[in-house]
């Protein structure tokens, strides 16, 4: 049960009364009728275990959008309920008007819309909705809270979606361009097409020439159906905050955008989030919607506090594809977790596959190490110099052994990353 | 809250009739009640406050207890209700079986008042000497027919007792009782009673010191000529402890028990006379003041039910754990501060600078220092020796010669990289 702010007017009022007759007498009436209205409103108000609560909500939304759930609200009483109703979301889904206030007659039913824009990816749940029924005098009212969970799948945002148009344009120059140009191992036979002036007098077919009359080229498009394995660290270096965005984060913007882009490029995906196990796994399911169940897979990710287990990788990647691919693994460059996990793995992967290690590189560390006013910003440049002179030499062996390496502000990471895959398939060194 | 503007009216269909329909977002099945009953969640929140309603329980019968205990039990020293060894109770509880009425009066009006009647006693027992002499002649003009002062001060003795005169304490070295040896029979009904308190001189002085003998002795039972009024310097004759101790009890009860009723008066601070003293600022305020005032605070009680009752639960949530990526570099940095590693730090800032001016240069990384720093001079205009110390030699051993070196080391790879 609770009171309601009628109820402390009504007692405010009661300063009349006690103003006008001061003594015991007055204040007794005047509490007396508090307790009795109280008591009548308690009695007369529609129970709120005879409301039914349904809800109406969207399986999915992207962060930063907006979406509404809607609850419709059944009296199955026969008294009209009057009251309020409130759901309980938790916090970052960000409800803009979780309690409503509604009227519903006997035996009808009413809708109210709850605005959620969330503030976070991932799974957000709501437990309850809290039923507080007032009485027709409004001075008192019950309250119920009854368990109807929900659930709603809050997907990354997909900002870098704005880069594909330009990343496909490229992609798709490397159609039909002279094989000169793109000379490589995988390069595949495309088309003959009639000699301009310009070509490379090499790719002159002189076969199909001495067929035709004219002096007919041969093209070159990029090879296709090669395979694209996309490995997201999911460790506690994954925790990392940097630019207002955790490693992460940004991550799983790169390895989507990567992802639609070798899609389009005819490649086929896979996808693993993985510490010391499976967090997450796409299969290439063809065509279709491969954003649509990445994105619902990578929502729940969270930076898990333990340490990965790089030693495993090679045995997942089989797993997913026996022949050669491009593995790319998003994670951490930090001198220290690297030496240990992800060094002496790669020989073994980078043996049987392409190998990109991309990682979000801290843009902090370059002003610390220029900011050198005082001796403890001075100690701090050196610091952040260190950092970078580790990571220097960590992506200088990782160089040497033989894979490619990405190392960008966050903001600049798929994008590069994109890149990379782009100039890799060009050369056709897929 | 927004109000009314965003709901809709809804067909109701009972809840089993539904069909999930085909709108976008799929519809959970309708929740109604928590499956409990008003009867249920009552128990349940008694059952879950039990401890608490247990606590407050024993907590308000320990209060109860406590208040009763201490309602019954009166600490003043001889007051006729107070069990204690100091009290007298059990004289007034004597006094009372035999016939005499004790009155208790509670202030000065009060015992005013008790006295009208005829044929009684006032028993005076003013330590702290409350009453005025106004006050005290007031009570002596002939109001009570016998009047019993227990260890008077020189007002009491001066208003009431005429010709009695203080003679200070009873030493306390006599350990044995002190014998009647005057006339009164009261006196000698008792014999014989305990020493102590104060002791009084007069015509009819009982009760003498065993060391006072002179022509005029002190003692601590002392009655004017006329016997109406009788001075008690040791009331503790009269306590609950001493009372059955040699006659004690005899004369307590002869003195006391002469007439009738008996009025027990006892001042307290009530009855000092208020002369131009201060006014209690309370009484000036109107007689609707506390009543309001109280009213008021249940109002604010009501409000703070009002605003304190949560619509529903807290809701919690899960959050993830985000670490500054550049923290590592500064717990690094603190570390070199308080090590005081200057040169450490030196050579990390050194290396950092050699490798990108290396790079800018077009030098294989890895090379001689020393080539880069002729590298280096062939793109500035400064000298080789000037730059050999700022990239090769010079060790800095202080903070201060720390941070000038290398804000002269950035300076000098800015001027290289952006020429």
């Amino acid at each position: 049960m609770s009171v309601t702010g009628r109820l402390v007017l009504l007692a405010l009022l009661g300063v009349v009364p006690v103003l006008l007759y001061p003594g015991p007498v007055s204040i007794a009436l005047w509490a007396a009728l508090l307790v009795l209205g109280s008591a009548l409103d308690l009695l007369l108000a529609a129970s709120p275990r005879a409301v039914g609560v349904q809800r109406q909500l969207p399986e999915t939304v992207r962060l930063t959008e907006g979406t509404i759930s809607t609850l419709t609200v059944r009296n199955h009483s026969r008294r009209s309920f009057r009251g309020w109703i409130r759901e309980g979301w938790q916090p970052s889904a960000g409800a803009h008007n979780p309690v409503r206030h509604l009227s519903v007659p006997a035996g009808e039913g009413r809708s109210v819309s709850v605005q959620l824009v969330p503030r976070r990816r991932g799974d957000l749940r709501v437990h309850h909705v809290t039923i507080r029924s007032a009485g027709p005098l409004g001075l008192a009212a019950r309250q119920l809270t009854i368990p109807a969970p929900g659930m709603l799948r809050v997907l990354p945002p997909f900002r870098s979606k704005r880069l594909l148009p330009s990343k496909l344009r490229r992609l798709r120059e490397l159609d039909g361009r002279a094989a000169v140009q793109i000379r490589g191992a995988g390069t595949e036979f495309d088309s003959l097409r009639d000699y301009v002036r310009g070509d490379d007098v090499r790719s002159i077919d002189w076969r199909a020439s001495a067929r035709r009359r004219d002096t007919v080229v041969r093209t070159w498009r990029p090879e296709r159906d090669r395979r694209v394995v996309i490995v997201l660290d999911t460790s506690r270096t994954s925790a990392a905050r940097i630019e207002d965005e955790p490693r992460l984060d940004t991550g799983i913007e790169a390895s989507l955008l990567l992802a639609v882009l070798a899609q389009r490029g005819g490649d086929r995906v896979d996808f693993l989030a993985f510490d010391r196990r499976q967090r997450a796994r796409v299969q290439s399911a063809g065509k279709g919607n491969l954003l649509a169940s990445l994105v619902t897979a990578m929502a729940p990710l969270d930076s898990e506090l333990i340490e990965a287990d790089f030693s495993r990788i090679p045995a997942q990647v089989r797993s997913i594809s026996a022949h050669r691919s491009l593995v790319v693994l998003l994670t951490a460059l930090d001198s220290g977790a690297v030496e240990e996990g992800l060094l002496p793995m790669l020989p073994s992967l980078i043996s049987q596959h392409v190998v990109v290690v991309a990682s979000v590189r801290d843009p902090h560390l370059d002003e610390l190490r220029h900011r050198r006013g005082t001796a403890a910003e001075t100690y701090r440049a050196a610091a952040a110099e260190r950092a970078l002179l580790d990571r220097a030499a960590i992506k200088d062996r990782i160089h040497r052994l033989g894979a490619e390496v990405v190392d960008e502000p966050p903001h600049e990471l798929p994008s590069r990353l994109a890149d990379l895959y782009i100039r890799l398939k060009a050369a056709g060194r897929l | 809250m927004g109000g009314t503007g965003m709901t809709a009216h809804v067909p109701t269909k009972p809840p089993e009739a539904r069909s999930t329909g085909s709108e976008a977002a799929p519809t959970a099945a309708e929740v109604v009640g928590d499956g409990g009953s008003f009867r249920a969640t009552v128990l349940g929140r008694l059952g879950r406050a039990r401890s608490w309603i247990i606590l407050g329980v024993l907590l308000g019968t320990a209060v109860l207890l406590g208040a009763l205990a201490a309602g019954s039990g009166e600490r003043e020293p001889l007051s006729p209700e107070n069990p204690a060894p100091e009290g007298a109770r059990a004289a007034a509880e004597v006094l009372g079986r035999s016939g005499v009425e004790v009155v208790r009066a509670e202030s000065f009006d009060d015992a005013v008042g008790a006295l009208q009647g005829p044929d009684d006693t006032l028993l005076l027992h003013d330590p702290n000497t409350w009453l005025s002499a106004e006050q005290l002649a007031a009570l002596g003009g002939g109001l009570a027919d016998r009047t019993v002062l227990v260890e008077p001060g020189l007002p009491a003795l001066t208003e009431l007792a005429d010709g009695v005169r203080s003679a200070g304490v009873v030493p306390a070295e006599p350990d044995g009782p002190l014998e009647a040896d005057c006339a009164s029979p009261d006196a000698r009904a008792a014999a014989e009673v305990s020493a102590g308190g104060f002791s009084y001189r007069g015509q009819g002085t009982c009760f003498p010191l065993p060391q006072d003998d002179g022509a005029d002795p002190a003692g601590i039972f002392v009655t004017t000529p006329d016997e109406t009024v009788a001075v008690l310097g040791h009331g503790a004759i009269m306590s609950n402890g001493l009372i059955d101790e040699h006659g004690n009890a005899a004369l307590t009860l002869r003195v006391l028990g002469s007439t009738p009723t008996l009025v027990w008066y006892q001042p307290t601070a009530e009855d000092l006379a208020v002369t131009s003293g201060p006014v209690d600022p309370r009484s000036l305020l109107p007689g609707f003041v506390n009543p309001l005032m109280f009213w008021l605070l249940v109002t604010a009680l009501i409000a703070i039910l009002w605003r304190g009752r949560r619509l529903g639960p807290l809701v919690t949530e899960p959050l993830p754990v985000l670490v500054r990526s550049s923290e590592t570099a500064a717990g690094r940095a603190r570390l070199y501060q308080d090590a005081g590693a200057v040169a450490h730090a030196a050579e990390t800032l050194r290396a950092a600078t050699l490798n990108r001016l290396a790079a800018a240069v077009r030098i294989p990384p890895g090379s001689a220092r020393s080539s880069v720093v002729e590298a280096a001079a062939r793109r500035t205009a400064r000298e080789f020796t000037d730059l050999d110390r700022l990239l090769n030699s010079y060790i800095p051993s202080s903070d201060a010669q720390l941070v000038q070196w290398s804000q002269e080391l950035e300076k000098l790879e800015q001027e290289i990289l952006r020429p």
